[in-house]
């Protein structure tokens, strides 16, 4: 735990400060997370800020304070989830409203402007979304929160709230899939490379 | 070549993870998460308001309505029925009967 439970008990009673304190304690790290997640940077700090906007209005509804960090990490989820789900809408009907040729036209600018590392990052997120997109958004979170995150199956066990064996199965399948996509992918560098 | 692929994939996920550190994000964060909170917080005591006012006025109608409808109950049962003047008249037929048979026994 990050701050300790007697902050969490003073958030839940109304004290703005303490909650502020919360705040201060997992900005950086829920950020950081649902930045792995969306894999857009510029709504990392709009879906943080709706994470922390649910955490306040919800708070009253904590079993406990010891379950605090997985009860905010299934806030990160969905709000992340709720993200994903509204921006494939949005990309769907951007997409259908341009023609191909302003699409090719976009990325190039969009492309122009970073530098060089810059879009070496650019490249290598857009490749693990990619490969990521041939699972559903449930398992994209879930694989992320594991394979990125690095949370061990018992703390998805208390995030998700379900059996650790369901986890595996759900991640094994996920993985499995991922996978795929990569040796395709790989196969599609590596024909590129020898042109 | 699978447990290959496997590494590789894990060496990628890393490499992501190094592509998209932790941030603070902007000095902004904080007053404007306090701007939406707010925002949410406003519209409720309004709205808490009109339910109330809704509320109450549907309790003021409904206990207008429920007297109305008892009012005309209990002043109609202050009077007697159609089926009781009914029952008095054939009572008072009955011994107007009995006074005339005694009449005429004598």
């Amino acid at each position: 735990m990050m701050i300790d439970f007697q902050l969490i008990e003073r958030a839940r009673e109304g004290d703005d400060a303490a909650f502020n304190q919360i705040v201060q304690a997992y900005r950086r790290k829920i950020l950081g997370t649902i930045a792995r997640l969306i894999g857009r940077p510029e709504d990392v700090e709009d879906v943080g800020q709706e994470v922390f906007l649910r955490l306040y209005y919800s708070l009253d509804q904590l079993r406990a304070p010891e379950v605090f960090e997985p009860w905010l990490y299934r806030l990160t989820v969905n709000a992340a989830y709720d993200y994903m789900r509204k921006q494939k809408r949005r990309m769907e009907s951007r997409m259908a409203d341009l023609s191909e040729q302003h699409v090719e036209l976009a990325d190039a600018a969009e492309s122009g402007k970073r530098n060089h590392d810059d879009r070496q990052k650019a490249g290598l997120r857009e490749l693990v979304q990619n490969l990521l997109s041939n699972v559903s958004e449930e398992d994209r979170i879930l694989l992320t929160l594991k394979e990125v995150e690095g949370l061990s199956l018992k703390e998805l066990e208390q995030v998700y709230s379900v059996k650790e064996n369901a986890l595996k199965v759900r991640l094994f399948r996920a993985r499995q899939r991922v996978l795929k996509a990569f040796a395709r992918e790989e196969t599609v560098i590596k024909g590129a490379a020898k042109q | 070549m699978q447990d290959d692929l496997d590494g590789r994939l894990d060496r990628l996920f890393h490499a992501y993870r190094e592509a998209c550190p932790d941030t603070d994000g902007s000095a902004n964060f904080t007053p404007q998460l306090w701007a939406r909170i707010e925002a949410r917080r406003t519209p409720a005591p309004k709205w808490r308001r009109l339910t109330q006012g809704f509320v109450s006025a549907a309790a003021a109608m409904c206990l207008a309505m429920s007297l109305l409808l008892i009012v005309p109950i209990t002043t109609s049962s202050a009077g007697p029925s159609y089926l009781e003047i009914l029952d008095d008249e054939h009572e008072t037929l009955a011994f107007a009967d009995i006074e005339d048979d005694g009449d005429l026994n004598q």
